[in-house]
């Protein structure tokens, strides 16, 4: 049967260990020993298209082909969790919108510009970056300005469809009533509103590429929830680097609600908001307001 | 930074500056002194004594530095502090249990749990018997802190202690005792457990351990727990029953018999559960409501198996459920895509399987479904009515499986290849002809070459060979792959082309079908490909030459142990040591010192052909490696040798290993051989 148990190749423990730390090392993404049977589901497509035979073969093959490169992420495009819905996690939005947009205005006009940026990194098929888009877009503080939601993955598969705007019932589980305005029926499903996706871009990014996360440039929220929770210590680390870097001082960094720095990262500082607990990168000493008595 | 500005840095306001001096510190070559570890591991900002506690795991004075930080968990009221210590301790102070008992005498009980924290981050078993004393103690709050220590350590004598005090008197130090089994994975045996979830408070944190006793009386617990008011109890029981259900083989059938006549609150829980639950809970959850025979819970349980979620176990249970299950299923028509084709695929399945349960009227339906299906269906529907006619098919339905392999999703031409390489064995002759035509260049060229090897039949070996010429390369791939596949007769030449294709991978499918080809024909052919740029061509040709047992090739596989692709040097020493190559051993020499694993592991497979001495020799050497599956590999051929000495080099590689695994294999390596 394919749906329900699908036949092919098996995957023994020691092939398992192999491929998830060749996975590991290109993606971060780290699969804990019962997971060999999903590995094996999912990976046996891969074999298939490949014309090859078994997982040992397949693991010489991402470890020396030429195109292994290009295996891995096709690998780590069947392998990759991509639940997400819009308005996940409401009480975290109401912080973002109602604490943070306004620090971040005032922030920007200082520096002189009007200009609004946010990364969500690990985007899925788009719904975190559109309701980031309409909650901007519906604070009304940034009319006139130049928003700029950009959302990466590793996966070409959900890049389509978050660029596609298009989504059905799953995605609209915590819909809130008063944002129905920004979507428009068709017959695939519920469209993005044209002037929200306007404001949203996409792009492949693979997280552990440092280098190649320069494209996001500087950014002044990072929504990163949920995804480096898949990720082992070292590859958590390597990530939340390349956060810091591409956030302006004092950029914020929002995580899902079960996600701590605590044992990854000190280089960023906690920010205690009314309804949620969260990391900025922390401003100069010097450049803080002096503390009003 | 010089040292002064290191200084200075550190004296800043700003805390991130501080930070950053810390971490400089700790790059210091010369290390830093013990008061200013101590004056970071006391800073105000919790990032500093987080960089604070790396350095001071680093210092050059450990002893004073552990004097000092148990003096000042006995002393200070600065939690920052306090907690930054515990951490250090943890880190630093194994093997110091004699210096933890005198602080411990020392201290106040309040201060005494600090340091009982900080033994049990020793994870140091040295501990053990200092804490398991104040286990036994009055103290019911130390007793509470050293249950926790223990469970840091962990091991066999921990877990036998705390099952021996879980009838000790404070319900405090039950409730730790309880959640420090449930941490450690342990089995409780039902009689020792039993007594202590009479109290409600510790039955109520006990879900794993009940599931984990397989003793059918735990069952009545656990149904009870499903309707707690706390959904984390009721999950957690959830879970537990189904380990329980799954555990409890001999009883299994009267547990599921009491689970079906729960009452409405107890399905309501499972539904919750399957719905809203962790992956853990609803893997557990579908497993429940399948065996319960809940129909109810069906459209959710399928919609589990489709994000991957459900086990092996559900499947499975799924099956046995049987020709009843086949209406509830063809409910699910109006579901998500995704559910409706598990439904659908399985609905077929079961209809078969069981055709004396399902009436003639719901067979037709299936049957006009599945037909409807694979022209109409979405994606995921059309590969599931195309999976169901291996159980359905018939030669009318070959033209229409053949158009599917047209598809554009790599699902439904994947499920299509596999029913029509089924219906091959069946009706050949109606397969062939419905292949008639078909499109060798389209998407689905390579599944109609593998569909076409399965036939045993001239015309079929003619279209496989114009498959040769496709502009796809994964079809000349397939091609390839499938005139050997087919026997096909004096094909031996067209192959040799394809060693010179232009795709990389029909160079390496050609080499390799080479390889397994008996004639002659084939030797030129590889020969060339041992010249190939690409580094697993050359590699493929190496083996392929070594397997056909081309002596006379040799000299030229041994000119590749020179290569530098280590895919390339791995392969010729394997070919070399099939055909006994007298120049192996100083190839194996060269291959233990190579950096690549893969070389090295096939200087340990050339090696094992060697005179047992000297095999033994050098596959000693594989045990040291830092690779672990090196190690697997080196351990797995000693074993093969199974002599006195060998045996005694794996029972000391044993003591050294960390790898859970690697030691497993020599475990049960060791206990075979006995």
């Amino acid at each position: 049967m394919t749906l329900l148990d699908a036949a092919g190749p098996t995957l023994s423990l020691k092939e398992f260990r192999l491929l998830r730390d060749l996975v590991n090392q290109f993606c971060g993404i780290y699969f804990a020993d019962d997971s060999a049977y999903i590995v094996e589901r999912r990976l046996r497509e891969r074999l298939r298209e490949l014309g090859i035979e078994d997982f040992a073969e397949y693991y010489r093959y991402l470890q020396y082909h030429p195109k292994a490169l290009a295996e891995l992420e096709a690998a780590a495009e069947v392998l990759t969790t991509n639940e997400t819905y819009f308005f996940r996690e409401a009480y975290q939005l109401r912080a973002f919108t109602d604490e943070i947009l306004p620090v971040v205005r005032g922030r920007a006009l200082a520096r002189g510009s009007k200009r609004l940026d946010v990364w969500s990194a690990g985007c899925s098929s788009g719904e975190e970056v559109y309701t980031i888009a309409m909650l901007v877009d519906a604070t009304g503080l940034f009319e006139g300005w130049d928003v700029r939601v950009f959302g990466n993955d590793i996966s070409r598969r959900v890049l389509r469809k978050a660029r596609g705007a298009t989504y059905r019932s799953a995605s609209f589980r915590t819909m809130i009533p008063d944002y129905e305005r920004y979507f428009i029926d068709t017959d695939e499903g519920r469209q993005v509103h044209p002037r929200i996706r306007s404001m949203c871009h996409f792009g492949h990014l693979n997280l552990m590429n440092h280098r190649r996360a320069a494209i996001v440039g500087r950014v002044d929220v990072t929504f990163c929830r949920n995804v480096l929770i898949y990720f082992d210590d070292a590859s958590r680390r390597k990530v939340l680097d390349t956060i810091y870097q591409r956030l302006h001082r004092g950029g914020y960094l929002l995580l899902g609600h079960s996600e701590s720095l605590l044992h990854s990262s000190t280089a960023f500082e906690i920010a205690q908001l009314t309804t949620d607990i969260v990391y900025r990168r922390p401003v100069p000493y010097t450049e803080l307001p002096p503390r009003s008595h | 930074m010089t040292r002064d500005g290191l200084e200075e840095a550190f004296h800043s306001a700003d805390p991130d500056v501080r930070r950053q001096a810390v971490q400089r510190m700790s790059r210091r070559p010369e290390g830093t002194p013990l008061t200013q570890i101590l004056d970071a591991l006391s800073d105000p900002d919790w990032r500093v004594r987080r960089e604070a506690i790396s350095l001071a795991a680093q210092t050059r004075e450990r002893d004073a530095l552990i004097d000092a930080l148990m003096s000042l968990l006995v002393e200070t009221d600065n939690i920052g502090l306090r907690n930054a210590s515990i951490e250090v301790l943890g880190m630093v102070a194994q093997g110091e249990s004699s210096k933890f008992v005198k602080a411990c005498d020392g201290a106040s009980q309040g201060a005494r749990k600090f340091l009982v924290e900080a033994m049990g981050k020793t994870r140091d078993p040295q501990m053990v018997d200092h804490l398991e004393s104040l286990v036994r103690g009055s103290d019911a709050n130390v007793a509470a802190a050293a249950v926790e220590a223990l469970v840091r350590i962990g091991g066999a004598r921990v877990e036998r202690l705390l099952k021996e005090q879980l009838s000790a008197p404070h319900l405090f130090l039950r409730i730790s005792i309880v959640e420090g089994l449930t941490r450690l994975g342990t089995r409780v045996p039902w009689e020792q457990l039993g007594p202590a979830v009479e109290d409600a408070i510790v039955r109520r944190i006990s879900a794993d351990l009940l599931g984990r006793t397989g003793e059918p009386q735990a069952l009545e617990f656990l149904i009870e727990l499903t309707t707690d008011a706390s959904p984390q109890a009721s999950s957690a029981a959830i879970r537990a029953i189904a380990e329980l259900t799954n555990e409890a083989v001999a009883h299994r059938e009267e547990l599921i018999e009491r689970l079906s006549a729960c009452n409405d609150a107890f399905r309501h829980a499972l539904h919750e559960a399957l719905l809203h639950g962790d992956t853990a809970t609803r893997q557990g959850a579908a497993y429940l409501a399948v065996l319960c025979r809940d129909d109810n819970a069906l459209e959710a349980v399928i919609q589990a198996i489709a994000d991957d979620v459900a086990t092996k176990e559900t499947v499975e249970a799924l099956r046995n459920w049987g020709g009843g299950l086949v209406e509830p299923l063809l409910m699910q028509r109006g579901s998500e895509p995704g559910v409706w084709a598990i439904a659908l695929e399985l609905a077929a399945e079961l209809s078969c399987r069981h055709a004396d349960q399902v009436p003639d009227a719901t067979r037709d339906r299936i049957r006009s479904l599945i037909e409807r299906e694979l022209t109409d269906g979405t994606d995921a529907v059309r590969a599931a009515a195309a999976e169901s006619l291996r159980w359905w098919g018939e030669p009318r339905d070959c033209r229409a499986l053949v158009e599917c392999l047209s598809s554009s999703s790599h699902q439904v031409r994947a499920a299509a290849t596999r029913t029509l390489e089924s219906l091959a064995k069946r009706v050949p002759a109606a397969v062939e002809e419905a292949l008639e035509g078909a499109n060798l260049d389209g998407p689905g060229g390579a599944d109609i070459a593998h569909v076409l090897s399965r036939l045993d039949s001239g015309r079929a070996v003619e279209v496989l060979k114009r498959g040769l010429h496709s502009s796809d390369p994964r079809t000349r791939r397939a091609a390839v792959q499938a005139l050997a596949m087919a026997n096909a007769a004096h094909v031996a030449q067209l192959i040799g082309y394809a060693v010179a294709d232009e795709d990389i991978d029909v160079q390496i499918a050609a080499v390799r079908t080479l390889g397994r080809m008996r004639t002659s024909e084939a030797n030129a052919p590889l020969r060339t490909a041992l010249d190939s740029p690409f580094a697993p061509v050359r590699a493929e040709a190496a083996l392929a030459l070594g397997r056909r047992e081309a002596n006379s090739a040799i000299p030229r596989i041994r000119a590749l142990l020179e290569d530098e692709g280590p895919v390339v040097i791995s392969a010729a020493l394997d070919a070399l040591a099939w055909l006994g190559d007298s120049e192996v051993e100083t190839a194996v020499e060269r291959a233990l010192c190579h950096s690549d694993d893969e070389v090295f592991q096939a200087g340990l497979r050339a090696a094992r052909t060697l005179p047992a001495r000297d095999a033994e020799r050098f596959l000693s050497r594989g045990l040291e490696h830092s690779a672990w599956n090196v190690r697997m590999l080196a351990i797995k051929l000693l074993l093969e040798l199974d002599t006195e000495h060998t045996r005694k080099l794996l029972a000391e590689a044993l003591v050294a290993e960390s790898d859970s695994m690697v030691r497993h294999a020599i475990e049960s390596g060791l206990r075979l051989g006995e």
